[in-house]
C-alpha cells in the first residue's frame, strides 16, 4: 500500500469481503492487494480468522459480502477447482496429501488443470495420450528435481518424513502451474533447522518458478525473514499492515500478541 | 520401505507391455477356444474338484459375467472409496433392457453371428440404460460425502426389485422366459477383456489418478483442480454401465430373468468377491471372482453344509489377508517375464541344494559332482 513505486500488476485483490457463520463475524472487511511477485504474509493470535480468509480466497466458503478478483477477473463466488484453473493453488494447516499414492503421482494427479487428453485418448492411447503423459512425466521430474524430492519419487506418501510432506504439498501446490500459491502454516510442527530449510525451499519455488506468495505463519523468525509484506488480523479484523519493520514495532500488534 | 508398484517406468515408456499384454489375451482366447468353445473337446471327459464337463462350462460362464460386475463394483468401491450395496440393482437394469431388446428380435434370429451382433446390441442398450440410471442415481448422492451413497443404493437394490414385479414389461414376479440365449464362451471372454482393458486403460490415465486423488482426500483433490462431484458422477455411472453389460451377458446365458436374483443378497455377494480380492486391485477382483464362483460348486458334495463350508473358507481368508488376496498389488504379465528367469533360477538353485542334501547323507564323497550337475 505504501511502496507505490511498486508498479507490479496486481495478481490479487480482495475488497471488503466478510463472512458471518450464524451470528459470529469470523472475518469483517477484509483488505488485501497483492501484487506479482510478491510475499506477503498473513499473521495474527489463534483463532484470528487467517484460515478462513484462506477458505475464502480459495472458494471453499463464499464471503456473505466483499468481491476477489484475480488478474481483474471476478471469482468471489466460482468453485474451488475453477479457482485452481484460474491460478490459485494452496496447502493446508494440517498436511493432506493423497497419502496413498506414490510422491509422483501426487503431482501428477494436480497436473489435470490442463485438461489436456480425452477418455478416449486415454483407452485407445492415442498418440496424444503418449505425448501429454510424456510431458507431464517431464514436468513431474522438474518439479521433483528443484524441490529436491526425486530421490523418493516412487515412496508412498504416508510414508515420507513430515519435513517433505510438507514440501511435497508445495510441489503438488506448484503442479498446477499457480499465478498465487497460498501456504497455510507451512512450518508448522517444525523443529528449527526443518524451518530454516523450507524457508530455503520457499526462496527458491519463487525464483525459479516466478509465483507470488501469500502465507499464514505463527514462526515470527520465518515470517519476518522472508516476507516484504505483512498483513495482522486480530477478532476477523487487519489491525496493522506494512513492512516487517512497521509491524515489529506498531503498537496494535504488540498489544494484540502479548495482551495490554 | 512400502513402494507403489504401479509406477516403477514412466509411462510414456510402457509401450511394449501392450504387445505381450495382447498376445496374452490371445493365447488366453485360444485356449478358452480350446478348452470349452470347440465341439471336439465335448468328447474329452474330465473331472476336477468333482466337477464334470457340463458343470464346469456352466461355471465358466458364469465366471465371466461375475468377473465383469466384480470388476465395475471395485471401479467404484475400491478406486472411488464410495460404499455401493446396490450393484445388483444396475445388473438388473442392464439384463432387462437388453433382454426385452433380445426378446423383440428373437424371430430374426437366423444364425450364429446374427446372433452374436444382436448380442453386441444388447450389450450396448444394457450398458446405456444402467448407465443413465447410475447418473441418476449419482447425482443426489454423490454431491454428498460419507455413507450417503451406501445408503442410497442400497435403497435403490430394493425399489428396482419391486418395481421389476410390478410392471407388465418385465413380466412380474414370474420374471423374463425365453429370453434368446447365446452360449459362445468365446464371445464372453472377449467382452470380460474388454471389460477389463477399458478399466485398466482408464486408471491408467489422468482420469485414473483423478479417482485415485479423490478416494484418498476429498478436499485435497478440489484443491488440485479435480472437479471432485463430476468426476464421482462419471465414474459411478461408468461402473453402473459395466454392471449393466454383466447383466446382458447373464440374461444371455440363462434365458430367464427373475427379480429375486438381483435381491441385496447378490449386492453383498459382489461386495465380497471385491473386498476378498482385494479394494483398488482389479488383479483381485478377476482372481476372487473365479474362486468364489468355483469354491461353492466344488463343495457341492457337502450338500447342505457347504455353505458353512464356505462362510469357513471366507472368514479364514479374511483372517490370513485382511487386506484382500492381492491388497492393491496388480498382477502384470511383463513383470511376470521378467521375474521367470529368476524364479525358475531359484527353484532349480533349491531343487539342487536339496539333491546336493540327499547325496551328502548317503556319501560325503559324491556332494560336489553331484551339486554341480544340477546347477
Amino acid at each position: 500500500m505504501n511502496d507505490l513505486n511498486n508498479q507490479n500488476k496486481v495478481i490479487l485483490d480482495a475488497k471488503n469481503i466478510s463472512i458471518v457463520f450464524g451470528g459470529l463475524k469470523a472475518v469483517t472487511d477484509f483488505n488485501i492487494t497483492i501484487r506479482e511477485n510478491e510475499l506477503v504474509g498473513l499473521i495474527g493470535p489463534n483463532g484470528a480468522g487467517k484460515t478462513t480468509v484462506f477458505n475464502m480466497l480459495t472458494g471453499v466458503y463464499k464471503p456473505t459480502s466483499g468481491k476477489i478478483t484475480l488478474c481483474g477477473e471476478d471469482v468471489t463466488y466460482l468453485s474451488p477447482h475453477v479457482r485452481v484453473e484460474k491460478g490459485i493453488s494452496r496447502t493446508f494447516q494440517n498436511i493432506r496429501l493423497f497419502k496413498k499414492l506414490s510422491v509422483s503421482d501426487n503431482i501428477k494427479a494436480a497436473f489435470n488443470t490442463r485438461k489436456n487428453y480425452t477418455v478416449f485418448d486415454a483407452i485407445f492411447r492415442t498418440k496424444r495420450f503418449w505425448k501429454e503423459e510424456k510431458l507431464i512425466d517431464e514436468k513431474t521430474n522438474e518439479i521433483l528435481d528443484i524441490l529436491g524430492l526425486s530421490d523418493c519419487s516412487e515412496e508412498i506418501a504416508n510414508n515420507l518424513p513430515y519435513g517433505k510432506q510438507r514440501k511435497l504439498e508445495i510441489a503438488r501446490a506448484l503442479a498446477t502451474s499457480p499465478k498465487l500459491i497460498l501456504l497455510d502454516e507451512p512450518a508448522a510442527g517444525m523443529n528449527p533447522i526443518e524451518t530454516s530449510e523450507l524457508m530455503e525451499t520457499i526462496k527458491t519455488v519463487r525464483e525459479k518458478f516466478n509465483t507470488t506468495i501469500l502465507l499464514i505463519e505463527h514462526d515470527m523468525k520465518l515470517v519476518m525473514g522472508i516476507c516484504e509484506k505483512i498483513t495482522v488480523l486480530s477478532f476477523g479484523e487487519i489491525i496493522a499492515s506494512g513492512s516487517p519493520e512497521e509491524i515489529k514495532n506498531n503498537p496494535d500488534v504488540i498489544s494484540a500478541y502479548l495482551g495490554e | 520401505m512400502q513402494r507403489s508398484n504401479n509406477s516403477l517406468v514412466p509411462l510414456y515408456s510402457r509401450k511394449k507391455p501392450y504387445l505381450i499384454n495382447l498376445i496374452s489375451c490371445v493365447l488366453l482366447l485360444v485356449l478358452v477356444w480350446i478348452t470349452l468353445g470347440a465341439d471336439f473337446s465335448k468328447s474329452i471327459y474330465v473331472n476336477i474338484l468333482g466337477l464334470n464337463f457340463r458343470q464346469m462350462e456352466g461355471l465358466a460362464f458364469i465366471i465371466c459375467y461375475t468377473i465383469i460386475l466384480a470388476v465395475s463394483l471395485n471401479l467404484s468401491t475400491g478406486c472411488l472409496g464410495e460404499l455401493v450395496l446396490g450393484h445388483a440393482g444396475f445388473m438388473a437394469i442392464g439384463g432387462y433392457a437388453g433382454a426385452i431388446f433380445l426378446k423383440a428380435v428373437s424371430s430374426s434370429i437366423t444364425s450364429e453371428a446374427i446372433n452374436n451382433l444382436y448380442t453386441v446390441i444388447a450389450l450396448l442398450i444394457g450398458f446405456v440404460f444402467a448407465g443413465i440410471a447410475g447418473f441418476l442415481v449419482g447425482i443426489p448422492a454423490l454431491r454428498l460425502r460419507g455413507d450417503y451413497l451406501a445408503i442410497i443404493t442400497l435403497g435403490f437394490g430394493q425399489i428396482i426389485v419391486k418395481l421389476l414385479e410390478l410392471f407388465k414389461f418385465t413380466g412380474g414376479a414370474s420374471g423374463l422366459t425365453k429370453i434368446p440365449k447365446n452360449q459362445n464362451i468365446v464371445l464372453y471372454v472377449l467382452i470380460v477383456i474388454i471389460v477389463v482393458l477399458i478399466i485398466f486403460t482408464l486408471m491408467r490415465s489422468r482420469f485414473g489418478r483423478m479417482i485415485l486423488a479423490i478416494r484418498d482426500d476429498n478436499i485435497a483433490s478440489e484443491a488440485c483442480g479435480i472437479p471432485v462431484t463430476k468426476c464421482k458422477i462419471a465414474t459411478f455411472a461408468l461402473s453402473a454401465a459395466l454392471a449393466g453389460i454383466g447383466g446382458v451377458l447373464f440374461a444371455q446365458y440363462n434365458g430367464v430373468l427373475l427379480p429375486s436374483k438381483f435381491s441385496f443378497n447378490y449386492s453383498i455377494d459382489l461386495l465380497v468377491i471385491v473386498v476378498l480380492g482385494g479394494l483398488g486391485s482389479f488383479t483381485g477382483s478377476i482372481v476372487s471372482a473365479t474362486i468364489l464362483t468355483i469354491i461353492p460348486e466344488s463343495l457341492r458334495f457337502f450338500s447342505d453344509y457347504r455353505i458353512i463350508v464356505y462362510s469357513v473358507i471366507l472368514i479364514i481368508i479374511m483372517i490370513t489377508r485382511p487386506s484382500g488376496l492381492l491388497g492393491r498389488y496388480e498382477f502384470s504379465m511383463t513383470r511376470f517375464i521378467k521375474m521367470l528367469p529368476k524364479r525358475v533360477k531359484n527353484i532349480s538353485k533349491k531343487i539342487a541344494m536339496f539333491i546336493k542334501g540327499i547325496f551328502k547323507r548317503k556319501s560325503s564323497n559324491n556332494s560336489k559332482n553331484g551339486g554341480n550337475e544340477y546347477e
